[in-house]
């Protein structure tokens, strides 16, 4: 690790401020990429700026119709709220699955959605619900949000503040996991609105993205035997050592399958 | 197999040969109070960083060390020319193996830090030391390597032909060795004559060793002395000294002990990889000596995976001729083993010697041909890991059996009962040019069998398929060939606070020795187990050491201990008869007292111990002390062996397999301490099932490595892991004097072939005859759709 300047935001405010004074600064949250990425010296910051503390930023709220959780919640809390359980189950569920104990107590939403980690959980529940991310500056549709890899409609120096997610009538979310990491290799979020049934793939992309055949399909009849046959072609897929684009395109379909048969 | 005798003093059986006693390292290593060897800081100590080559082959042009030198808290900076010029030796491989044509293997030279080329990425080319780790880190990048890129080879297939990059002038093709075992003549004719023959493609894959603890080294120099110190993890310290002290340091072997001192603590983790002198070892002694100051480096985890040696690594054609009632006639195989870019200590033998006397198992093939090249290529060296050649050697056969028993459409079950040794042949001299003294293998066979349920297969696969699900069941009925027999010390010391301290050249890195060597002292001399302390880890207090690996400490050490205490007993019986006033001839020993025949007078050998310590009036001849040292070189090769059944789904779906059944009944003879002995297994089936299902190392064209950390390379996780159900039908080796038979390494013998047998069968039904380890999702997948 180099050596950074620490600083620590008591406000968004303060955060925002030390942000423009710095040279080269990087915002802190749960610190679960950043944190690695500057042990392996793979970043050099001038500046830390660390909003971990800033008490606005936390908190779950739940609605008949939306589930708010603020940037800075730690996913122990949204996979162990009974409000969030209550109200989509499959997103508690999802939490749940990220990582491990020390992960989940530590990583923040906000810090997995902000930096869209192409086999990140979190932006598949974002898309998959049509969640719209807010910031310090304005609101974003899910559907505006995520632009590729590592890559979203953030600008330098925005902050990510909380994330609104209708409530559906149901949703599931299935991953398979790449074997070392435990990532997803792929993941699927469908959830079920009266307006309509929403497709979102993690893990396959370069960033979380839509599937519009599956959608309508599923419109047509809700249920796992309605995707049969229905495929993302492999050519814009990732591929690596732990899956073929091939691969990942044939699990897009299984996992959506399974996901929509889980969806309560 | 207990020695006790009738009367009954529990304060020591209870600890006895037998027990399931706890280690007595466990409460403070869990306490976080172990000493390893990052845990120890010397007096002044200087800090190293290893800069390490990031192309897999290239022409070293320069290595401009002055900006580095520059920095802040910077001592030094070292590089191979360095090293060459202070006169250091090169590592040297301890087990070469020797060519067909009867010439040693090319062995090129393996400098500490490469000067003239690198040939994988890792290979180590400068030591920079200064006074904290941090500053050295900086430091390390400050150095500018220029190195000019050669194409790289990794497969050894490739790497010997013509046109493959060439990693050293004094190896051409880059081959080590092309090495012969058999009588070729007599195996072609049998294979002409067989009613049929199975042959297989196998790849054994190359695997990253994972220790729990990374690697770490204190380098010392006493200028005065003369003497160097080095602490390290290691798998026995004598044999680290005299490696260090002759091949790097060039002594005469009189000046070894004089010279060298090896220490080592406690031991997370090695399963071969620990074994030898690394080249950091001896980077940092150059550097202590340079600067006056100890040395200390660590690895880092994600540095581990190229610093430290690899596990496996080769491909084999395995051929079984049979007669047409299902009768084995011959084995042959060719085979590639992949060294690596360097010849590491013991990497000769797994692939040559190690197949040779482990591939025939439990059955009585009479005709064995094994053809081996062993290849250089720009890859980690690989070393032994977990088996050495042992698991490997029964992973061929098995596979072999179960092919032969589908092509030649005879039950698997009744192959393998056709083919076993039976105890009546005992002992019984194989193809392979070793003795099996004993051995009850169609019994265990069938033990293992009815614990596994064999016959209710039919109804779980049902079960299985109703869930979607491909069931299968595969057996890994395997032997081993334990290390062959090394001097080994025993030694026992009374110490003045009332403990006995036995001494042994073995060492623990995990195995839980402290309470197994204390269970066999306490069961011979009647000491108190909690009285006991094992020390292994410093050379200076050693006579001999063949160390720990090839599954034979229980053999060697044991032994050493048991014939140890026949002479701390004959010892004490002339000590009590000083004391008692009696006659050697009358003074009789039992349970820890030395007694005067036929009366109720008698001395307990801990207090007769501290009598002799206290100075007490005693006549001349009287021993000192009870103290013995002692060598034991007569611990032949044993043979455990067992069968293991593993019952496997797959998810057609996905590719995943899961190991849902797994039971084992293995023969380790005689067996100490039951609860560690199933640990052993439990960790060496872990790691079986991780070599099957998941893990992989991957090297791209060039020769970059792909899956250098955890985030890529997939260890099992508990959650991958079956409960094991574990059993013995034990039969005590004839050969050694506590009849046991070694257990460290079976796990990974009986779990690569039953699982990777399990997973065929799986999918035998849809078509699949064949797949390799690792039984990826992926790869799994394909050949389910492939043959679908």
């Amino acid at each position: 690790m180099y050596a950074f300047n620490y600083h620590r935001a008591k406000t968004v405010a303060d955060a925002l401020k030390l942000y423009k004074k710095a040279e080269d600064p990087k915002f802190l949250a749960g610190g679960h990429t950043l944190i690695p990425t500057l042990k392996q010296r793979l970043a050099r910051p001038s500046d830390l700026i660390d909003i971990s503390g800033i008490a606005t930023l936390k908190g779950i709220k739940v609605s008949k119709t939306a589930v708010t959780i603020g940037a800075l919640t730690p996913h122990v809390e949204v996979a162990t709220s009974s409000a969030v359980k209550k109200a989509i189950p499959a997103l508690a569920a999802l939490a749940e699955e990220i990582g491990d104990p020390q992960v989940r107590h530590r990583g923040t939403m906000g810090g997995s959605v902000a930096n869209s980690d192409p086999a990140a959980d979190y932006p598949a529940a974002v898309l998959g619900l049509g969640a719209t991310i807010e910031t310090n500056a304005r609101k974003i549709e899910a559907d505006k949000y995520f632009k590729g890899v590592f890559e979203t409609a953030l600008k330098e120096g925005e902050i990510l503040t909380k994330i609104s997610f209708p409530v559906p009538e149901k949703a599931g979310y299935v991953r398979f996991d790449q074997p070392a990491s435990r990532f997803a290799l792929v993941g699927v979020f469908v959830a079920k609105f009266k307006s309509g049934v929403r497709v979102a793939v993690t893990g396959a992309g370069a960033c979380a993205f839509r599937v519009p055949a599956m959608e309508k399909a599923l419109n047509a009849k809700f249920a796992p035997e309605s995707l049969e046959g229905i495929t993302v072609p492999a050519d814009d897929l990732n591929s690596d050592i732990h899956g073929s684009a091939e691969y990942r395109a044939h699990l897009i379909t299984v996992m959506a399958k399974r996901a929509v048969a889980a969806a309560k | 197999m207990s020695i006790r005798d009738a009367s009954g003093d529990w304060s020591t059986v209870k600890f006895g040969i037998g027990q399931p006693v706890p280690r007595t390292e466990d409460p403070y290593l869990l306490r976080g109070e172990g000493r390893y060897t990052d845990d120890l800081n010397q007096p002044n100590q200087a800090y190293a960083v290893v800069l390490r080559s990031g192309h897999a082959h290239g022409v070293v042009k320069s290595i401009e060390t002055a900006a580095a030198l520059e920095m802040p808290g910077v001592l030094a900076v070292y590089t191979g020319a360095d090293i060459q010029k202070a006169g250091f030796g090169t590592i040297k491989c301890m087990m070469p193996a020797t060519g067909r044509d009867g010439k040693p293997m090319r062995q090129p030279a393996w400098p500490a830090l490469a000067s003239d080329k690198v040939r994988y990425v890792g290979n180590a080319i400068a030591l920079v030391v200064a006074e904290s780790v941090a500053e050295a880190r900086e430091a390390a990048e400050a150095v500018e390597v220029d190195i000019e890129p050669l194409p790289a080879v990794t497969d050894p297939a490739e790497a010997l032909k013509p046109s493959a990059p060439l990693l050293y002038d004094d190896a051409p093709n880059n081959l080590a060795v092309d090495y012969h075992y058999g009588d070729t003549e007599k195996v072609t004719q049998a294979f002409k004559s067989a009613a049929h023959i199975t042959t297989l493609p196998l790849v054994n894959n190359r695997v990253v060793v994972s220790a729990m603890e990374p690697r770490a080294a204190i380098g010392e120099y006493d200028k005065k002395a003369d003497k160097w110190t080095l602490r390290t993890g290691s798998q026995g310290v004598f044999g680290m000294r005299n490696q260090l002290a002759k091949d790097v340091l060039g002594l005469p072997p009189e000046m070894f002990g004089e010279k060298v001192r090896v220490l080592t603590g406690n031991v997370g983790g090695s399963f071969g990889m620990k074994g030898q002198i690394h080249p950091e070892h001896v980077a940092i002694l150059h550097a202590a000596r340079e600067l006056g100051r100890p040395v200390k480096w660590t690895d880092l985890r994600s540095e581990s995976f190229m610093s430290d040696t690899h596990g496996r690594d080769h491909d084999y054609v395995a051929e079984l001729a049979l007669d047409k009632n299902g009768r084995f006639l011959a084995v042959r195989i060719s085979a590639h083993g992949n060294l690596g870019a360097h010849l590491a200590h013991a990497a000769p033998i797994m692939p040559t010697v190690n197949i040779v006397k482990n591939v025939l198992g439990v059955y009585g093939t009479p005709l064995l041909e094994v053809n081996s090249k062993l290849v250089y290529t720009n890859t980690v060296p690989v070393n032994a890991y977990r088996g050495a050649g042992r698991p490997e050697g029964n992973y061929i056969m098995e596979r072999l059996v179960e092919a032969a028993a589908a092509e030649m459409k005879i039950d698997p079950i009744e192959l393998r009962r056709r083919n076993h040794i039976r105890p009546d042949q005992m002992p019984f001299a194989t193809a392979a040019g070793t003795t099996y003294d004993s051995g009850d293998f169609t019994r265990l066979f069938d033990r293992a069998l009815k614990e596994a349920d064999w016959s209710g297969f039919a109804k779980r696969k049902a079960d299985s398929e109703a869930r979607g699900k491909l069931r299968g069941r595969g057996i890994g009925h395997y032997l081993e060939t334990t290390a062959p027999p090394m001097k080994e010390m025993g030694g026992i010391r009374f110490e003045a606070d009332g403990t006995v301290t036995i001494i042994t050249g073995t060492l623990d890195y995990g195995q839980g020795h402290a309470s197994t060597f204390a269970q066999i002292l306490t069961e011979k001399l009647g000491v108190p187990f909690d009285r006991i302390r094992l020390l292994q880890g410093d050379s200076d207090e050693l006579i001999a050491g063949g160390g720990t690996g090839g599954s034979k400490s229980v053999m060697a050490s044991g032994a050493a201990i048991i014939e140890a205490s026949q002479k701390v007993v004959e010892l004490g019986k002339q000590a009590a008869s000083a004391v008692l006033e009696a006659a050697v001839a009358d003074i009789e020993f039992s349970r820890g007292r030395f007694t005067i025949a036929g009366t109720d007078r008698a001395i307990d050998i801990m207090e007769l111990a501290t009598k002799l310590r206290s100075g007490v009036q005693l006549p001349a001849d009287t021993p000192k002390s009870l103290d013995v040292k002692h060598i034991f070189d007569n611990a032949p090769s044993a043979f455990p062996n067992g069968c293991h059944i593993a019952e496997v789904e797959i998810d057609p779906d996905t590719g995943v397999t899961a190991v849902v059944n797994y039971v084992m009944v293995n023969d380790f003879g005689t067996i100490i301490n039951p609860m560690l002995v199933e640990g052993q297994l439990h960790g060496g089936v872990a790691q079986g099932i991780g070599q099957v299902l998941l893990e992989r190392t991957v090297y791209d064209e060039d020769g970059q490595f792909l899956t250098g950390s955890y985030m890529d390379y997939a260890l099992p996780r508990a959650s991958d892991l079956p409960n094991y159900a574990f059993y013995s039908h034990p039969v005590p080796a004839t050969t050694n004097p506590l009849g046991a038979k070694g257990c460290g390494e079976a796990g990974c013998a009986g779990s690569l072939p039953a699982v990777t047998n399990a997973v065929i069968d799986a999918m035998r039904a849809r078509g699949v005859t064949h797949i390799d380890m690792p039984a990826t999702p992926e790869k799994v997948w394909r050949a389910l759709n492939a043959a679908g």
